[in-house]
């Protein structure tokens, strides 16, 4: 509690006048010597506590009258975060007034004079003290005017739609607010504007002081799609701040106090930013403007599309889940659910009634029947108030093939005695029930090819492939496994089904390039159980293996097996267990490594290990294995607002070979294509590399070559036009031909060719040749475009426009990283649709991803608990009390206010007033009492008159002598 | 006349014809109730030679000493003493408290009187009126002990005795008004009327058993309970600092309005219980306030002696 007038405190001193008139009428007093003394002192003893009651009872509310009106003058206010309660404080004060008062009617008695004065005294001193102690904490505070930073945060998120009362909507309020306090902000004041949506958007990165600039940018800002990350916009406010020249630091925050996005259940992350705002020469306050949340509202949102399997082929039809859901506080009817997929309206489907805070799924199914990317439209048609959200989008790519390996490690054997029959049956039932007719096509996305383990040497690349199965394989040579390890790490994903042939020194020793180790597991040693094992469905905690999880659904419970490894997941690599039998050893595992990721069961899926491939179950399990092996994260398309999006284009095939950076001309721009090149043979004639390359190009290999022998190689090459080849920085040949230079076996050397097509065919060649080492095309295997420890792992490619939910232009590079080749949108992501245009030859490249439109979709998820409005509640405002400098100004008067540093707060005269007015009341309702309970005394009479009548004889005789002498 | 001595002072003009008419009344009384009668105790008593006394109109004729007016050619009347009953001792409390003079008490010689001085007053008046009925009167004046005792006696001179030790006492310290009257009941002779004057300032139970101390010696016992307007009515407003008149002196500040119906609650309790106990045990229980002249209390006397007879 602070005061505006505190000089008019003095006005306090009227507390004394009622004291003052108490004590001078007892002075005046006028002496009267008496002598019924006896009846004074027992009547006073009688009355003594009751007057000393009716007394204290009208000195006390007389001097509070006095108190609270000289307070009220004083207008007393309590500051924002106030850290003693006025409601404390206040009364505090007008008890010691009271216990002051007393003590003066009560002073005949010694014991309660003291006491009374000593509590009045310690009440007094404690509130003016407590005063004191804020009054210069809140100068502390607002004591910085002058020069400042201020980033200012203005929530765009969702809710900020909704209209609290007024005309606008509370976003338009914010921006006015905004706009005024940049107006009005002292000169010298700089300002950094944060838009607070899922992502933080900066859009003056830098604290600035032109107020026009600022205005204009105010004047830009538009409300976005779903939540404010609160907590990351913090952060970037501090970091604006950081970069500001004031030393005085403050945060403006106007939102409407929806608790999602602010994160109080991270508190290590809270720390790290308190800490953050430690580092500044003085901590930066933050000023919480909350726009009132409507307590009722009609609201039903689309909170989500789902699909029935991550990998959508056009095969057959899929189901697509959306959700809709009443967030809102009223019942509400839609007027139905519709599903757009490109242009095409797929149904209407009405749902009855939804109660607040009911869910509803609509079941939609669809056969798509080319490959590519869709567009998916949910909307649900209700006439609410926040119409942003009845709208929501998902990008479904649709494959046209999904590849898959089977090496089988017994491919000798009858068919059903073969190591991958049964999951090449359970991927492609179709397309091996029907062996009559091979040369039938089939609309077929899972296109399994079983090889044998002895062919897999020859396999010239891993890149056609999704997912490899390595069934029932003993062992892999060296240089395979190395290749599989890198094109894993490149985004493939391997599935390990180890079994009775199973070498555990080859497996538990598979490491990928950087040397850590590939597989989730060990394999400690194989099991035969006396009495089959059975599967416990309900440690399944893998996502691929949810749908068989569900014990209504998946018959997979009876499984029993009879022979299995013993794996132990690797947990300090990275392994984990998905699932275990039923006597608790691991029944799979799985770890990402890189891009890709890898899958280990405890036993091959064949007829020696048990009866799982005769589950009905085994199919829809194998089945959402490779789907969850071939697309980790769901859709690739549909992503979750990040302040960096990395969208995959191309997966790199990084098994071997080196990187190819095309150019054109022979300008030292940006490459226009980046690949993985397994070898350096190639024959384009007079085409070019891809359609995204022109003719005339150059291109530049990068990588490490590993060479098989210790042994001083010659290395041979030629190129139209010309082809230069530099290895450990040493230069072997320059324009074609060729350059000897001795290499030791296993390393890693560096390596590069220039190649310059100037005109004409263009074809190039490297070979090498040793005493050991026949002449040959340098061969994949022993070419590797990201050696360990490589600096520079990601290379620019170019860029491409976006266009996305709002007018804002965005650009995605386009960078060559270790897992392929990747779309990079850095600015503004917001939740909403986006299409990424591309130029008609890249088109071509990436049809798998573009739409009909040409374009590559995407989405960015909101979040449907945006849709929920619930508030920051009390627990968690003292959650960010207790780190921050947290104020809650009521409106952009109070944050100038601040800003100028002037105290300011919720004023308390009013209370005063009413309460000085009620004493008056109370004061003629004490005194009029008093005097009525006096006036009862006023029918008391003493009847002191005799009672002797004198005889008439008497009275006659006495009347007689009277004649006598008169 | 009677010489202008300064107790004479307590009998003033005023009264005094007041008094010879009570005589004359008190006498004719006692004569009216004796004619006819063959049985009165006095008859043969009243013969022994007393003295001479100056003649006041009133007096009878027959009585004039001829032979002295013969000398001195003045009027003299001749007493006699007439053997008497009553020995009357009049208990006079000088307490501080009797000092209170009341705004609204009566007015003697143009001075408002307090309670002493109309104890004083009725005291001497009361002396008088008895010697001339020929009865024996005595005085107790007491404050916290006795002050001064003079025996009953019916000689015409005591009045000067009584009267003179009247004007003497000055009121003084506290009253132990109970243990004192304890100590009167004992000292005067029994079956004597006694004539308690006093404000009864003190414990009612108290004051109550010193009452039956005198009516345990066969005392007649006569209250002229004597108070002030002011101490009935306690009509005061404004606040006030009441000072004890004895000799404690204690003072009190109050708003009189805050105890006032307590205080006359009190005093209520107080006369009724004194009434009371006057009632049961037959003695005459006469109330006062100085507002009354003292005469009507003496006609009042006056007449319940003469009822009594």
């Amino acid at each position: 509690m602070s005061f505006i007038h505190t000089i008019l405190l003095a006005g306090l001193g009227a507390v004394a006048i009622p004291i003052i008139i108490h004590l001078l009428s007892r002075k005046a007093a006028k002496v009267i010597d008496w002598g019924a003394m006896q009846f004074l002192l027992d009547s006073i003893e009688s009355r003594k506590r009751r007057i000393q009651l009716e007394e204290a009872l009208l000195m006390a509310a007389r001097c509070l009258l006095m108190g609270l009106l000289a307070l009220a003058v004083a207008r007393p206010f309590a500051p924002p975060g106030s850290e003693i309660p006025w409601v404390i404080l206040l009364p505090a004060f007008l008890l010691s007034l009271v216990a002051f008062t007393t003590s003066i009617v009560l002073r005949g008695n010694r014991k309660w004079f003291w006491i009374l004065m000593l509590l009045a005294i310690l009440l007094a001193g404690a509130s003016v003290a407590a005063v004191y102690y804020e009054k210069l904490w809140n100068l502390k505070r607002f004591g910085t005017a002058g020069k400042k930073d201020i980033a200012l945060i203005i929530d765009c998120s969702t809710s900020m739609q909704l209209r609290s009362g007024g005309t606008g909507t509370n976003f338009d309020a914010a921006v006015a607010e905004a706009k005024e306090i940049v107006e009005k902000a002292g000169s010298g004041t700089a300002f950094s504007i944060i838009l607070g949506g899922p992502t933080p958007m900066a859009r003056i990165a830098e604290p600035v002081v032109n107020k026009s600039d600022i205005q204009e940018v105010l004047g830009k800002l538009q409300p976005v799609r779903g939540k404010m990350a609160a907590f990351d916009a913090l952060a970037t406010a501090a970091v604006s701040l950081s970069r500001g020249s004031s030393p005085n630091k403050e945060i403006i925050i106007l939102t409407d106090g929806q608790n999602i996005g602010w994160d109080v259940d991270n508190r290590a992350r809270w720390d790290a930013l308190v800490s953050g705002f430690e580092t500044f020469t003085t901590k930066p306050q933050v000023l919480m403007r909350k726009f009132p949340l409507p307590a009722t509202f009609r609201n039903v949102a689309v909170s989500g599309i789902a699909y029935s399997r991550d990998v959508i082929g056009t095969d057959r039809a899929v189901s697509i889940d959306v959700s809709i859901e009443n967030t809102g506080t009223e019942a509400v009817t839609p007027g139905g659910v519709e599903l757009k997929i490109g242009d095409k309206v797929l149904k209407d489907v009405g749902t009855g009634q939804l109660q607040p805070g009911a869910k509803e799924t609509v079941r939609f199914l669809h056969q798509f029947k080319d490959p590519g990317s869709y567009v998916l439209t949910a909307k649900v048609k209700a006439n609410d108030e926040l119409s942003l959200d009845d709208e929501s989008f998902s990008v479904c790519n649709v494959v046209s093939r999904l590849g898959v390996l089977i090496v089988d490690g017994n491919a000798t054997e009858r068919f059903l005695d073969r190591a991958g029959s049964f999951t090449a049956l359970a991927l492609a039932p179709n397309a091996l029930a029907d062996p009559a007719k091979p040369g039938e096509k089939k609309p077929v996305a899972l296109d399994p090819e079983v090889m044998p383990l002895s062919r897999i040497g020859s396999v010239q690349s891993f890149q056609n492939y999704d997912v490899i199965i390595l069934a029932d394989v003993a062992k892999l040579p060296p240089s395979t496994a190395r290749r599989i390890a890198g094109w894993v790490q490149g985004g493939g994903g391997l599935m390990v089904l180890p079994g009775v042939q199973a070498q555990p020194d080859f497996y538990n020793n598979w490491r990928d390039a950087d040397g850590g180790k590939l597989l989730p597991a060990r394999l400690v040693m194989e099991n035969i159980p006396k009495d089959p094992v059975s599967v416990a469905l309900n440690t399944f905690s893998h996502p691929a293996l949810k749908l068989v999880a569900d014990v209504k659904q998946s018959d997979l419970g009876g499984t029993l097996m009879q022979r299995y490894w013993r794996i132990e997941a690797d947990a300090a690599g990275g392994g984990s267990t998905g699932g275990r039998l039923g006597n608790g050893d691991a029944f799979i595992t799985s770890i990402k490594a890189g891009f890709g990721s890898v899958i280990m069961t405890c036993s091959n899926f064949d007829s020696a290990s048990g009866n799982l491939p005769s589950r009905q179950a085994f199919v829809a399990l194998v089945h959402q294995l490779v789907y969850y092996l071939a697309n980790p994260d769901g859709q690739p398309l549909n992503r979750q607002p990040a302040a960096q999006l990395n969208l995959p284009l191309a997966q790199a095939s990084a098994e071997g070979g080196l990187k190819g950076e095309y150019f054109k001309g022979r300008g030292k721009d940006e490459a226009v294509l980046v690949r993985i090149d397994p070898k350096l043979d190639f024959q384009w004639g007079a085409g070019s590399p891809a359609p995204s390359v022109p003719q005339d190009f150059h291109a530049r290999w990068s990588g490490a070559i590993v060479p098989r022998f210790s042994e001083e190689y010659n290395f041979e090459g030629w190129g139209d036009d010309s082809l230069a080849l530099t290895i450990a920085g040493q230069k072997v040949f320059e324009r074609s031909g060729n350059g000897k230079i001795k290499l030791e076996a296993g390393k890693f050397y560096p390596i590069e060719a220039v190649f310059e097509d100037n005109s004409g065919g263009a074809a190039l060649q490297l070979s090498w040749q040793s005493q050991s080492q026949p002449k040959e095309i340098v061969p994949t295997e022993c070419l590797t475009p990201f050696p360990p420890n490589a600096t520079a792992t990601e290379t620019p490619v170019g860029q491409w426009d976006v266009a996305g939910p709002d007018s804002i232009a965005r650009k995605a590079n386009l960078v060559f990283t270790r897992g392929g080749l990747v779309a990079r949108l850095e600015q503004d992501i917001v939740p909403g649709l986006y299409r990424m245009k591309l130029s008609k030859e890249q088109q071509k490249e990436y049809a798998g991803l573009a739409g009909a439109d040409g374009t590559i979709p995407f989405s960015v998820a909101d979040d449907s608990a945006e849709s929920r409005l619930t508030a920051l509640s009390a627990g968690e405002m003292d959650f960010m009390h207790q780190r921050m400098e947290l104020l809650e100004p009521k409106n952009a008067q109070d944050i100038l206010n601040i800003l100028a540093g002037r105290e300011f707060g919720e004023e308390l005269w009013k209370y005063l007033a009413v309460g000085a007015l009620f004493l008056l009341l109370l004061e003629i309702a004490l005194t009029r009492w008093i005097a009525v309970s006096r006036g009862s005394g006023e029918e008391v009479a003493v009847n002191f008159e005799t009672k002797f009548e004198p005889s008439a004889q008497f009275q006659q005789a006495l009347k007689h002598v009277n004649q006598e002498v008169n | 006349m009677i010489p202008e001595t300064s107790y004479m002072r307590l009998l003033p003009d005023g009264i005094a014809g007041t008094l010879s008419r009570l005589e004359l009344l008190a006498r004719a009384k006692k004569q009216g109730a004796m004619s006819g009668r063959h049985t009165s105790p006095n008859k043969g008593f009243s013969v022994v030679f007393a003295e001479h006394r100056q003649y006041m109109p009133g007096d009878d004729i027959r009585d004039i000493d001829w032979r002295v007016f013969a000398k001195s050619d003045k009027y003299y009347i001749k007493q006699y003493i007439e053997e008497t009953n009553l020995r009357a001792t009049i208990v006079l409390d000088c307490s501080g408290s009797m000092k209170y003079r009341g705004e609204q008490s009566a007015l003697v010689e143009g001075k408002k009187v307090s309670k002493f001085e109309y104890a004083q007053y009725l005291a001497a008046a009361l002396a008088y009126l008895m010697i001339k009925q020929q009865d024996a009167v005595g005085l107790v004046t007491f404050d916290d002990k006795i002050q001064s005792y003079i025996k009953a006696a019916s000689r015409p001179s005591q009045v000067r005795l009584v009267l003179g030790a009247l004007d003497q006492t000055e009121p003084g310290n506290d009253t132990h008004l109970a243990s004192t009257l304890h100590e009167v009941a004992e000292r005067i002779p029994s079956r004597g009327l006694v004539i308690i004057l006093s404000d009864c300032f003190e414990s009612a139970a108290q004051i109550v058993e010193s009452f039956h101390h005198f009516k345990f010696r066969n005392h007649e016992l006569v209250l002229f309970h004597i108070m002030a307007e002011e101490e009935l009515t306690f009509p005061f407003s404004a606040s006030q600092e009441f000072k004890d008149l004895e000799a404690s002196g204690t003072r009190i500040k109050v708003d009189p309005r805050t105890i006032r119906a307590a205080y006359l609650q009190k005093v209520k309790e107080h006369i009724s219980i004194i009434e009371k106990a006057c009632g049961q045990m037959q003695a005459d229980y006469v109330p006062l306030t100085t507002k009354t002249p003292y005469s009507r209390a003496l006609a009042d006397f006056v007449a319940r002696r003469s009822r009594k007879r």
